[in-house]
């Protein structure tokens, strides 16, 4: 049996007088060994062209869609204008609003911090106690 | 490309859950029908900065604390809002809970008394502090303020002190 190089430098009318001399035999099987095998490099085919037919949309669509989102980024972290409006117009009337609040909060904490002194003063007297009695 | 969704879709993700700042909330419930509210701008607070304790005190009648003035000249921005309804009071109270938590809010003072729970939160960084947020809620409604600013801790604990105790 010829090799594949042995074939390849037959000429190709040589090679259809080989064909038509029905006196040599095709090796059994051989057509549907041929069918298996285009069929095989069809379905080869057919599957990569199905992995890349979504690839390219893709890419095309890339650019577009990072310009957009980049947009969307930038305008979503754009401060907000400020809508509301100062209660006063007067900036002393402001301040004067300022300083009750400034006020209010101040005797917040210090109401909160009288509390706790108390509760200090309270926490002192066990203690005092026990020193008085480790003493005697 | 999956890795890059991935990452782009958490950004994005972290975007939509930002917390809410003092400003939305004085927003959201300033609306609210028996609401007593009292804004004072970045831009009231640069005027206020260009004035002198005597100007002050022609206006009001009443003489300026000179020990508020170098405080409130550090202020950017002020939101108070008073509540009556007791309803809207509560939701109040989960707004800001969630804003404090979510922000970086660390307690300063948690006061619970009968009638009236206070609690107060600031924004520090170091030692300035950016922002204080004053929640009160009592039995007949509630009260939210929040002041933003740049305020050295020292010159709110001399406040604090010089400042008279009770209203």
């Amino acid at each position: 049996m010829k090799s594949i190089e042995d074939i390849n430098k037959i000429s190709f009318d040589d090679l259809e007088h080989i064909a038509d001399d029905s006196s040599i035999a095709a090796p059994s099987a051989l057509e549907k060994k041929v069918e298996d095998a285009l069929l095989a490099s069809m379905m080869i085919e057919q599957a990569q062209r199905k992995r890349t037919l979504w690839r390219k949309p893709i890419s095309y669509a890339l650019v577009p869609g990072l310009v957009a989102l980049g947009l969307a980024l930038t305008v979503l972290l754009q401060p907000p204008e400020d809508k509301l409006i100062d209660t006063y117009d007067n900036p002393q009337l402001a301040y004067a609003e300022v300083e009750k609040t400034l006020v209010y909060i101040s005797s917040c904490i210090n109401k909160g911090l009288d509390i706790a002194s108390v509760a200090a003063e309270e926490f002192e007297e066990p203690k005092k106690a026990m020193d008085r009695i480790f003493k005697d | 490309m999956k890795r890059m969704i991935l990452i782009v879709a958490t950004l994005l993700l972290g975007l939509t859950l930002s917390a809410q700042s003092g400003k939305e909330i004085y927003e959201k419930y300033s609306s609210n029908e028996g609401a007593t509210c009292v804004y004072v701008s970045p831009a009231m607070f640069d005027m206020i900065k260009t004035m002198d304790l005597n100007s002050l005190v022609q206006a009001t009648g009443e003489p300026a604390m000179a020990e508020i003035l170098p405080l409130v000249k550090r202020l950017e921005g002020m939101y108070v809002v008073q509540l009556e309804d007791t309803n809207n009071a509560f939701t109040m109270k989960a707004a800001v809970k969630k804003f404090v938590d979510t922000s970086k809010y660390q307690v300063l003072m948690q006061v619970k008394e009968s009638g009236q729970e206070v609690n107060i939160y600031i924004n520090k960084v170091e030692d300035i502090i950016k922002s204080i947020v004053l929640f009160v809620q009592e039995d007949n409604g509630s009260i939210f303020i929040a002041i933003d600013g740049t305020i050295q801790q020292q010159e709110l604990n001399e406040l604090v002190n010089s400042l008279p105790k009770y209203l």
